[in-house]
């Protein structure tokens, strides 16, 4: 009993071990196929926007140690920018609205219409990324290329950034509005429930003061359900982080120039890694994917950067909810 | 005696049920109104038609006709209605901030106020409630570390700041000791004074104490009124075995 007892807990013991393992496995590898890139690079890599796979038709050249194609230069530049503009706007959109819709939700809906809707909205998030590329593509682009787009230059031109050409539809605008439909219902469901679950008590108590609900939500948002209003956040900047298919399919696959205006098209990191996985893997010298196997590193890296920052928000939330009582 | 607020048919659904219906009553300026009833009679639903609290439950449908200071309620703005017909919960309800915060919270919510009047109304409101001698060097202290007899106070203290017409408050002694529970029944009969005080209660001794007029509501209806808190003429026969419960 107590040998059954003592192994079973070593193997639970064990078994907690294994997310830390898988986690530090695959960085192992990653790291693994993109050290001949990091060595190669440097710090380009961060700093030029040029992504040149070199002439491999010629012999391939020896640099710091590796065969590589000549010519062959990797600066991610672009790619990082590209997923950096695409999510900030992604979140810039959503968040207002998922707040207003959660505060509608809250305030306007009888409880018994609360869970329908909100599992409605849970529903959105699991609608695969390529429905919301193709609805992009065949209804967003014309929208934004015919009407919106110019409209914006015509009418904004003044604030920076808005007075570039408009030239296809697709990029900046295209793909953070793609992101931040998908990521809203995320972000929505979490504010939901958070407003929900704070106390009635505490809820009429603000309204019997003169609070309007504008107000309510307001305290609410940033102070009982201030970790949750963070976390969803950053939950959702997580997902567009590393959201591949729609971006690839409404960025505009630009490559080696940098957006110069929102009208600009863009490349991110997931879908330049999608966009040339396939010819690199065919590519003798094997920086081509040690370059990808780089850029897949640093975007594990910014969005581990970011889920570890919004636990930590919403675990001091906790912390502090604690002594709350406790005092 | 003057009426402040008259209640005629009230009516309130939620969904098929019938909370309240067909209900009756009259509130007097400054006296003590209390209203007793079995539990689920609608005390507390009465409570937040008259704050229009029950705005912020989609579910539940109120019509009928109340009249605040002579005007409809449905004619104020919800906002400044609240801030007249303040009201106290059962369980007492501070906010996760300091005892300071608690109390300048409506006040903030409602205008610019410079630090020296804000500090000078939070006293006031905290004397009001006999509450400034025991927190006066501790104001920046979180709330939830008063005793729940201090929070009770507190609570009133919030509302009172707002300096409403009327003050409603829903059992507002039942989570306390005996002691914390006297300190407030003293206070709600200082109250009247300046207030005009809704007291909902389960406690006959505690109306027998401060109540100047008693209301009896049983199955959303006020079957019985009368001043002071003896109910005669009562026909209902489970009316008066609900009575003969509450004087045991
Ligand atoms: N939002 C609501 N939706 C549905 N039913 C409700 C709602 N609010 C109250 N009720 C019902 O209305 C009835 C009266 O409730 P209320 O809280 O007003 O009673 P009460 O007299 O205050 O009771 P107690 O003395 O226990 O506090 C109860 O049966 C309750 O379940
Ligand atoms: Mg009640």
């Amino acid at each position: 009993m107590d040998t059954k007892n003592k192994f079973f807990n070593f193997f639970t013991f064990l078994m907690s071990l294994v997310p830390a393992l898988v986690l530090i496995t695959i960085l192992a590898f990653v790291l693994f196929y993109a050290w001949p890139s990091i060595v190669f690079n440097g710090t380009t890599f961060f700093t030029s926007y040029i992504w040149n796979v070199g002439i491999s038709s010629r012999p391939p050249v020896l640099v710091r140690g590796f065969l590589v194609p000549p010519n062959a230069s990797f600066g991610a530049l672009l790619f990082i920018e590209s997923t950096l503009i695409s999510s900030a706007l992604a979140i810039l959109i959503a968040f207002p609205v998922s707040f207003l819709v959660s505060l509608g939700v809250e305030m306007y809906l009888p409880a018994r219409a609360k869970r329908p809707l909100v599992s409605l909205i849970e529903l959105f998030a699991g609608i695969p990324s390529v429905v919301y590329g193709l609805w992009g593509i065949v209804v967003l682009e014309p929208l934004l290329l015919n009407t919106i787009e110019p409209w914006m230059r015509s009418n904004m031109y003044f604030i920076p950034g808005f007075s570039g050409e408009v030239l296809t539809g697709s990029g900046i605008i295209a793909s953070g509005l793609i992101l931040s439909l998908m990521i809203a219902p995320i972000i929505t469901s979490v504010m939901v429930n958070s407003f929900d679950s704070a106390p009635k008590e505490i809820k009429q108590g603000l309204v019997s003061l003169g609070a309007t609900k504008w107000e309510l939500g307001k305290y609410l948002a940033t102070n009982y359900s201030r970790s949750s209003t963070y976390g969803g956040a950053l939950l959702g900047l997580g997902r567009a982080l590393g959201e591949t298919m729609a971006v690839l399919m409404v960025g505009g696959g630009i490559v080696n120039v940098l957006p110069s205006s929102i009208y600009s098209g863009i490349n991110t990191m997931a879908a330049a890694i999608v966009a040339y996985l396939d010819s690199a893997i065919g590519q003798g010298t094997g920086i081509n994917l040690s370059a990808l196997a780089e850029l897949s590193l640093f975007l594990m890296v910014i969005s581990l950067a970011v889920n570890l920052l919004g636990r930590r928000i919403a675990g001091r939330g906790a912390l502090r909810g604690v002594e709350n009582d406790k005092l | 005696m003057e009426k402040i607020i008259e209640i005629r048919d009230l009516k309130v659904n939620a969904g098929k049920k019938e909370i309240i219906n067909g209900l009756d009553i009259d509130i007097y300026a400054n006296r003590v109104n209390t209203i007793v009833g079995p539990s689920g009679g609608g005390k507390s639903t009465l409570l937040r038609c008259l704050n229009r609290l029950t705005d912020l439950e989609p579910g539940i449908r109120v019509n009928g006709n109340v009249t605040f200071q002579g005007k409809n309620l449905m004619d104020y703005d919800d906002v400044e209605l609240r801030r007249e017909i303040g009201m106290v919960f059962q369980r007492p309800n501070p906010f996760p901030m300091s005892i300071y915060d608690n109390v300048a919270f409506g006040l903030k919510l409602q205008a610019k106020v410079s630090k020296s009047v804000m500090d000078m109304m939070v006293q006031n409101a905290l004397e009001e409630v006999g509450l400034y001698d025991e927190v006066r060097d501790n104001l920046k202290r979180h709330a939830n570390t008063l005793s729940g007899g201090q929070q009770q106070r507190l609570c009133i203290a919030r509302a009172l700041i707002l300096r409403p017409k009327v003050l409603m408050m829903d059992e507002p002694t039942s989570s306390l000791d005996p002691v914390s529970k006297g300190r407030i029944e003293d206070l709600i009969k200082g109250l009247k004074e300046k207030y005009t005080v809704i007291l909902v209660t389960h406690d006959m001794s505690q109306a027998r104490k401060v109540s100047d007029y008693t209301n009896l509501i049983y199955n959303g209806k006020i079957v019985a009124s009368s001043e002071g808190t003896e109910f005669t003429d009562i026909e209902d026969q489970d009316v008066k075995d609900y009575l003969g419960e509450l004087a045991e």
